[in-house]
């Protein structure tokens, strides 16, 4: 094969119920994410993005089917060790930045370290070198009600890298950023995905972030209706990509990985 | 949909809130009928007294006798109508932890003095004409199972029968009820005659006298009389009149009005505040959809009104909660001996009711009149634009 | 473990930084439960400092004897007659050969509170010069012990500041006769300090006693001898008397008020914690909502959902604990120290005594104050540890 499967999404449904009825949100959902990739998910609201999200994420459980992290089923276990799992393998990013008011920048990017056995000064070490690539270094002190909105969401960024994981997810990283912060925000997740070889799976609906993306999935009421690599705005990339299959049966899509360049 | 409509809508939306302020209420409510009745039992006998009612003890304390040959010298004073007599028995029955209140009357005259007992008359004479006759009150009666015809054996932990030992052998001839549900009943007479005969100490002496008068407006001419009467004689008397004299003696347990009022107080401090947060709380979170009534026509008033009937309905009917579970405890404390023999006659009375209403006014008024205000005075715009 | 307890910490500390944006809140739950500490203290207090008082005042050297069923010195009474076979009685210290014994009268007077003027009951004990020697931890504090055969008495150090006209040197009425204040002596405490004493002779004859006394104090021989004093008494008809130790005696007369305040007090406080739990549980209701969003985000990020419902929990009881120190400090400023008097044990007679904010009174009031905080903390703290995770997306909506 070659290429690390680190993501297997097999049949998956979620439903919910509201009322007395039962809202499916999606079902038999099938799709493979690698290992570095940086996958765009798009589609209008309410089709089901955000719950893929925290379903990868495992802060949701899936009603059938499975979510594989490298081969492993994860959902099955307690509430203790998906937590561990996260702290362990995943960061996040936020719409709305969702750091903590009353800590200060370093504060906020240290606090994934508190769940790892460091030191002070091992996670001191960590913190600067996490906001030194974000570039707000000189931004430690401040809170979040002293900064800007993109600076906010480039703490946020550090706090979900700080921790080294090897998966970043975000929800909406640009939705409350104007265009030219957003750029920033999303030029470091490309140095992440490129340089630090994070696999980054983001829910968006802005057309600039999904460029950044290696590949688009367009999810719209609960099914993969579009597929696509993407040719990286002003950027040569060359490297593994993702192309797709589709699966005709047209109720759920699958996404096959295979090997191809592109350029 | 009216406004009731709304405040019951408000009140299901947040349960648990409601619950707990709800909660509180009742609590604050529980101790203030609850204490407050306790306190006006406590005073009771005081109140109870009537006014013209004097009684004459001796001048060094009331614990000392005075000289039998007084009854009849007061007796004969201008102005006093009945006159009676009574001697402390220091009584107990089989548990001499456990004492009774007690006396040793004059049969003749104790009840016409004391009209507050209710006994009929057949029952009063058959008392009257058996010497060793007692006169029992029914919840002391209740309590050990004592029926008319009975003989048991009371005790004194004062005197001792000449026959030796502390048994009084009488025959259980009366058993009277309160006039009100506030008379003790809890207390058991002997006749005098019978108990200075067979005591071995004493001699001839009682205990204290009791006396109406003519007309209430010479009491004080007539204490002062009987004092002077007795100046530099062997017993010289102190005449009070009973209520004053019962007040006395409850306010040497030390200020329990002082503490009843400091603790019901301090409940109500801190009620208030839990309360008061709580609505102002619940009017925060209620911004934009106070917002959105403003929006829709609602008037400044109507609004002030809306939130204010919220914390009158939450005070009202949690404080009538409270009340109706003290009035439950009340009547099952009442029930029990021990706290008979302190506070005879516990229950939730009128008075206690009526200032607690007055209260619940007061304390829904005051924790909702400022939230009320400020969803009064807030800003459409800006409320309708928080989220 | 250590990892948890850094959660645990690292996210109670953020709460904490909060509590400038719900200062008004926070107050109130820690001024509520400062209230309902502060009267659990003031009855404690009160329990306490009356205990402390009645039972200092008994000895296990010394043994009371009262008339059977009389439940205390006030109701007793000997004749002479009586008190002279007493003396005879086997197990009573000697002291070169004579009984180590003392007669007593205990008269109740007319006294007023220096505070109010209330009218209140004092005892006077007629006591001789071999019955003050009993006592070992007897002092005179000023003037002189009493002449026997003059009206002059001695007045207990509490009774003189709780009670008007006993001053030293002045003269006060007690029973037809003007008494002399002649000296004031210390009980170290005991309730012999809210006591009159005078010589017992002439109280006697004073107050009508012809010869009878009320009661018998003795030196036991050693603590067991007791039990050869009641034989003695049992074995002889004439004798109808009970025999307590001292300590004994003074127990059972402190038990009635004690429970009295001890049972007033801590009802009245547990029902006043619950309707304060209320207003706890209300503020951290509303806590953790308002910080629903970061608690989302903690658990995103790998915080545990029981470092949260710890966090939380350790919160609530802070405050409480917070708040129940404030109260007792407040109740201690308000009380401790202060004299106060009562109608005590069976004498109906006043005991002076202290309000005495002892250890195990604080300790049960901060017990309280945690308990408060742990059940007004719990279904919060498990609120707080069961939010949806994905609370953390939707902050905006």
């Amino acid at each position: 094969m070659g290429v690390d499967k680190l993501f297997e999404i097999k049949s998956l449904s979620k439903s919910f119920i509201k009322g007395k009825t039962e809202v499916s949100i999606f079902s038999n959902l099938n799709m493979d994410i690698n290992q570095g990739d940086f996958l765009a998910i798009m589609g209008p609201s309410g089709s089901g993005k955000t719950t893929l999200l925290n379903l990868i994420g495992g802060i949701d459980k899936p009603t059938q089917g499975t979510v594989l992290y490298r081969g492993r089923q994860y959902h099955d276990t307690t509430e203790a060790e998906l937590s561990a799992w996260r702290a362990q393998h995943v960061g996040f990013v936020f719409q709305s930045f969702n750091l903590m008011p009353m800590l200060s920048a370093a504060g906020n990017v240290e606090l994934p370290l508190l769940l790892r056995q460091l030191t002070r000064s091992q996670r001191r070490e960590k913190v600067m070198a996490a906001l030194e690539l974000v570039g707000l270094v000189d931004r430690k002190g401040h809170k979040p009600n002293e900064m800007s909105g993109g600076q906010n969401q480039r703490v946020a960024v550090a706090r979900a890298i700080v921790g080294d994981p090897d998966i970043l997810l975000c929800d909406e990283p640009t939705g409350n950023l104007d265009r030219e912060t957003a750029t920033q925000v999303l030029d470091i997740l490309r140095l992440l995905n490129q340089e630090f070889k994070k696999t980054i799976i983001m829910v968006t609906h802005d057309p600039l972030a999904a460029q950044y993306a290696k590949h688009r999935v367009e999810l719209d009421k609960g099914m993969i209706v579009n597929k696509e690599v993407v040719v990286a705005k002003d950027a040569v990339v060359t490297q593994e990509a993702t192309a797709i299959k589709e699966d005709t049966a047209g109720m759920s899509g699958e996404l096959v990985a295979e090997k191809g360049v592109v350029t | 949909m009216n406004s009731f409509f709304l405040l019951l809508h408000n009140i299901a939306r947040n349960k648990v809130r409601w619950f707990l302020n709800s909660f509180a209420l009742i609590v604050a409510f529980f101790l203030f009928g609850f204490l407050g009745s306790f306190y006006s039992a406590f005073e009771s006998g005081s109140e109870l007294a009537a006014n013209d009612r004097l009684i004459v003890m001796n001048k060094i304390n009331f614990t000392q006798p005075l000289p039998y040959s007084y009854i009849n010298k007061v007796d004969t004073m201008d102005g006093v109508k009945q006159l009676t007599h009574a001697s402390w028995f220091g009584a107990y029955y089989l548990d001499p932890t456990d004492p009774l209140i007690g006396y040793a009357v004059d049969a003749d005259t104790y009840l016409s003095v004391y009209d507050n007992y209710v006994l009929d008359d057949e029952l009063l004479t058959n008392w009257q004409q058996t010497p060793v006759g007692m006169l029992v009150g029914r919840a002391m009666a209740e309590r050990y199972g004592w029926l008319i015809g009975d003989k048991v054996a009371v005790s004194s932990n004062l005197f001792s029968h000449k026959s030796g030992g502390q048994d009084w052998e009488v025959l259980i001839s009366g058993i009277y009820d309160g006039k009100d549900a506030q008379t003790d009943t809890d207390q058991l007479f002997l006749h005098y005659d019978y108990f200075a005969q067979t005591r071995t100490s004493g001699g001839n002496t009682i205990g204290w006298m009791v006396l109406n008068t003519e007309n209430a407006k010479d009491n004080d001419a007539i204490m002062v009389a009987i004092d002077d009467r007795f100046e530099n004689s062997a017993a010289e008397t102190r005449t009070t009149t009973e209520r004053q004299f019962n007040k006395a003696f409850v306010e040497q347990l030390g200020s329990i009005g002082l503490i009843i009022t400091a603790v019901l107080s301090a409940v109500f401090f801190a009620i208030l505040l839990v309360v008061g947060n709580s609505i102002s709380m619940t009017v925060r979170e209620r911004t934009r959809e106070i917002g959105v009534l403003k929006a829709l026509g609602f008037s400044r008033p109507q609004i002030f009104k809306l939130v204010l009937s919220e914390a009158m309905f939450l005070t009202l009917s949690s404080g009538t909660i409270g009340l109706a579970l003290s009035y439950f405890a009340l009547d099952a404390m009442g029930k029990i001996p021990q706290i008979q023999s302190i506070v005879p006659a516990l229950l939730l009375t009128p008075s206690t009711v009526l200032q607690a209403v007055v209260y619940m006014l007061l304390l829904g008024g005051i924790t909702g009149a400022l939230p009320a205000y400020r969803a009064m005075s807030l800003n459409t715009v800006d409320a309708l634009r928080r989220s | 473990m250590s990892m948890f307890i850094r959660q645990i910490g690292a996210i109670t500390l953020m709460n904490l930084k909060t509590i400038p944006s719900r200062f008004w809140e926070t107050l109130v739950i820690l001024i509520s439960i400062a209230v309902v500490i502060a009267v659990l203290q003031v009855f404690l207090a009160m329990n306490s400092g009356f205990s402390a008082t009645v039972e200092s005042s008994g000895s296990e050297d010394l043994a009371i004897i009262l008339r059977n069923g009389s439940q205390s010195e006030l109701n007793s009474s000997f004749t002479p007659e009586v008190v002279n076979i007493l003396r005879n009685a086997p197990g009573i210290a000697r002291m070169e050969g004579l009984p180590e014994i003392s007669a007593e009268l205990y008269v109740i007077v007319n006294g007023t509170k220096r505070a109010g003027g209330d009218k209140v009951n004092l005892p006077l004990r007629g006591i001789d010069l071999e019955g003050v020697a009993l006592r070992d931890n007897l002092a005179l504090l000023e003037g002189r012990m009493f002449t026997p055969g003059k009206n002059e008495i001695v007045v207990g150090q509490a009774a003189v500041k709780q009670f008007s006209g006993l001053d030293l040197n002045s003269e006060i009425k007690l029973g037809r006769n003007l008494w002399k204040v002649v000296g004031i002596f210390g009980g170290k405490g005991s309730v012999f300090d809210s006591e009159l004493w005078a010589d017992a002779k002439t109280v006697q004859s004073q107050f009508n006693r012809a010869g009878s006394v009320q009661l018998l104090r003795v030196r036991l021989e050693n603590p067991g001898a007791i039990s050869s004093i009641q034989t003695f008494i049992a074995e002889d008809d004439r004798l109808n008397a009970e025999v307590f130790t001292e300590a004994e005696y003074f127990k059972q007369q402190a038990s009635g008020t004690a429970d009295f305040l001890f049972y007033l007090g801590w009802p009245l406080a547990i029902i006043m914690a619950l309707g304060t739990l209320a207003g706890s549980l209300n503020a951290m209701y509303s806590a953790v909502s308002q910080r629903a969003g970061d608690i989302a985000t903690l658990r995103a990020i790998g915080f545990n959902g029981w470092a949260i419902f710890g966090a939380t929990m350790l919160e609530s009881v802070l405050y409480a604990i917070v708040g129940g120190l404030a109260g007792i400090v407040i109740a201690y400023y308000m009380v401790d120290g202060i004299v106060a008097s009562t109608l005590g044990g069976r004498n109906f007679t006043q005991i002076v005594f202290d309000f005495t904010l002892s250890p195990t009174v604080i300790l049960n009031g901060v017990g309280l104050a945690i308990a408060i905080g742990v059940l007004g903390g719990l279904l919060p703290a498990l609120r707080a540890a069961r939010l949806p995770i994905t609370k953390a997306f939707n902050l905006n909506l």
